[in-house]
């Protein structure tokens, strides 16, 4: 029964995407072909090998990617947190927006990574570093979003639970959080992929451990297979990342 | 009185935190005596970079002229790629589910490989930004120009026009708008491939100068340069923002 519910949408996506799927498998397929009769392994590796690569090195994985992400994580939730917070303040406050919306919008402009070896020179190379780059890198956009979520807010739903006086934190809850999670959601959606590239630059950077150490000395080595084997996985961390924000999406906002 | 307060609101007000930044950082430093190798003040990043100022600009004009040349290339060729998979259903279909997928893949990660395969010189650093840059700048032009109002499209077709003209006359002055949003992106995703791929390779432009004064402990240099790496984001997107206004108000005038 739990199987035919799962097999059904799966049967679909499959079919609205055969093109793809196909193409896919052949594309594949040929690369395998190529890399075992011709093309040097050590530049093209066959994708067998890449796959094999990374399965003899599990356990030196687990210990980088661990750290990847870890520190992905604890700065994306703290910019999540923080970038709501400072979004919602000013997006309810007029002056607070003609004061500081300026500002916001020239740092989000400016290239985040660029600051890495500032970074490490003021926090070490260590994790303290990166979590701050990749809060950095992550921030201003949910900021952002959730401003324009808040400002979007109809200005009589706002008077008519003033009048049910509904204020403070009953107002923040049960109004403005719900009508700004929309916008709130985009900008974690724009935020976590730029998390993870945040913590990849600054293991690239700076490192001493982490994915993008790893990938950084892999392919210092030429040891394409393993590098390719690497980028598979941070591919994989990322889009896993962006699922979860798209499941909490459908969970939070079950009325659309 | 009123055009006081009117300066005071649009002036004063949006530059208090700019201002307030650089008193805190001034005064951080004066008060608690850090010392410059850990964080010079404003005025000793700024001596450091009228010092320098020759090597500076040098390098901001080759990183500048790297991160233009990689935009220019990732907009005109993410722009007929995006025409071209729109007029070709079966490529489309094919590919283009892939060309989604990578927009939740950190690329800057392709940067050791690039550099492993091509070597340190300008094109594993042109690359790595045009492969960074390319993806946003399709996926917004297909989405639009294939979401093209139908009305418009059917009223074109009973008026004779031939696809080509279809799609020059409509199809592509509809999508503007969000060819402008991707080439915004485009830019700015342009300047992190450039610039982290100046940190890796280190034999180039600001990145360069990040990296070697932050080996030798020339903090308010290295700190300058960062600045002009930030200044020239701004100044681009600023551009970029720029002449998208100009063409919404000039297609809104047409």
């Amino acid at each position: 029964m739990g199987c035919q519910a799962m097999t059904l949408p799966l049967a679909l996506w499959a079919a609205r995407n055969r093109h793809a799927i196909i193409f896919g498998v052949c594309f594949l397929g040929a690369w395998e072909l190529l890399a075992r009769n011709g093309l040097k392994p050590t530049v093209f590796p066959p994708p067998s090998s890449v796959l094999a690569s990374l399965y003899l090195r599990g356990d030196l994985i687990a210990h980088h990617a661990w750290l990847t992400f870890y520190q992905t994580i604890v700065g994306f939730l703290i910019s999540a947190l923080a970038g709501v917070l400072i979004g919602w303040a000013i997006g309810k406050s007029r002056r607070l927006h003609e004061a500081m919306y300026p500002f916001i919008g020239v740092l989000q402009v400016l290239p985040k990574e660029a600051f890495a070896p500032l970074l490490v020179l003021w926090f070490g190379a260590g994790l303290l570093s990166r979590i701050t780059l990749v809060f950095l890198i992550s921030f201003f956009p949910i900021v952002i979003n959730t401003m324009i979520g808040i400002q979007g807010i109809d200005e009589n739903v706002r008077r008519y639970a003033d009048t049910l006086s509904c204020r403070g934190w009953k107002m923040f809850f049960s109004i403005e959080m719900p009508s700004a999670l929309p916008a709130i959601f985009t900008g974690l959606k724009i935020s976590v992929t730029l998390a993870v590239a945040g913590a990849l630059v600054a293991e690239i950077i700076a490192g001493r451990d982490g994915l993008g150490y790893l990938l950084l000395f892999a392919s210092s080595r030429l040891d394409m297979s393993f590098s390719l084997g690497l980028l598979l996985l941070v591919a994989i961390w990322g889009a896993l990342l962006f699922v979860a924000i798209e499941l909490g999406e459908r969970w939070a906002l079950f009325w659309r | 009185m009123s055009s006081v307060r009117q300066l005071f609101r649009a002036v004063l007000i949006p530059s208090t935190p700019f201002i307030g930044l650089i008193g805190v950082w001034q005064a951080a430093v004066v008060i608690n005596n850090i010392s410059p190798v850990l964080l010079p003040g404003p005025i000793g990043v700024l001596n450091a970079a009228i010092a320098n100022a020759d090597d500076l600009l040098t390098a901001t004009w080759s990183t500048l002229s790297d991160i233009l040349l990689a935009t220019a290339i990732a907009v005109i060729v993410g722009y007929v790629t995006a025409i071209t998979l729109s007029l070709l259903p079966l490529l489309r279909r094919s590919i283009f589910p892939y060309m989604l997928m990578t927009q939740v893949v950190p690329k800057v990660a392709l940067a050791p490989l690039l550099f492993a395969w091509f070597g340190i010189g300008l094109q594993s650093r042109l690359l790595l930004a045009f492969l960074i840059a390319y993806f946003p700048m399709v996926i917004n032009t297909l989405d639009a120009l294939l979401t093209t109002d139908r009305a418009m499209v059917v009223y074109t077709r009973s008026l004779a026009a031939s696809d080509w003209q279809t799609l020059l006359m409509v199809r592509l002055p509809a999508a503007l708008p969000a060819t402008m949003a991707g080439i915004k992106i485009s830019t700015s995703l342009a300047i992190v491939g450039i610039v982290v791929g100046e940190f890796v390779a280190t034999n180039n432009g600001l990145g360069k100068i990040v990296v070697e004064s932050t080996a030798l402990m020339q903090t308010s240099q290295m700190i300058a340069a960062t600045l002009a790496i930030g200044l020239i984001g701004v100044v681009l997107l600023g551009a970029v923002d720029l002449i998208e206004r100009r063409l919404i108000r000039w297609g809104a005038k047409r």
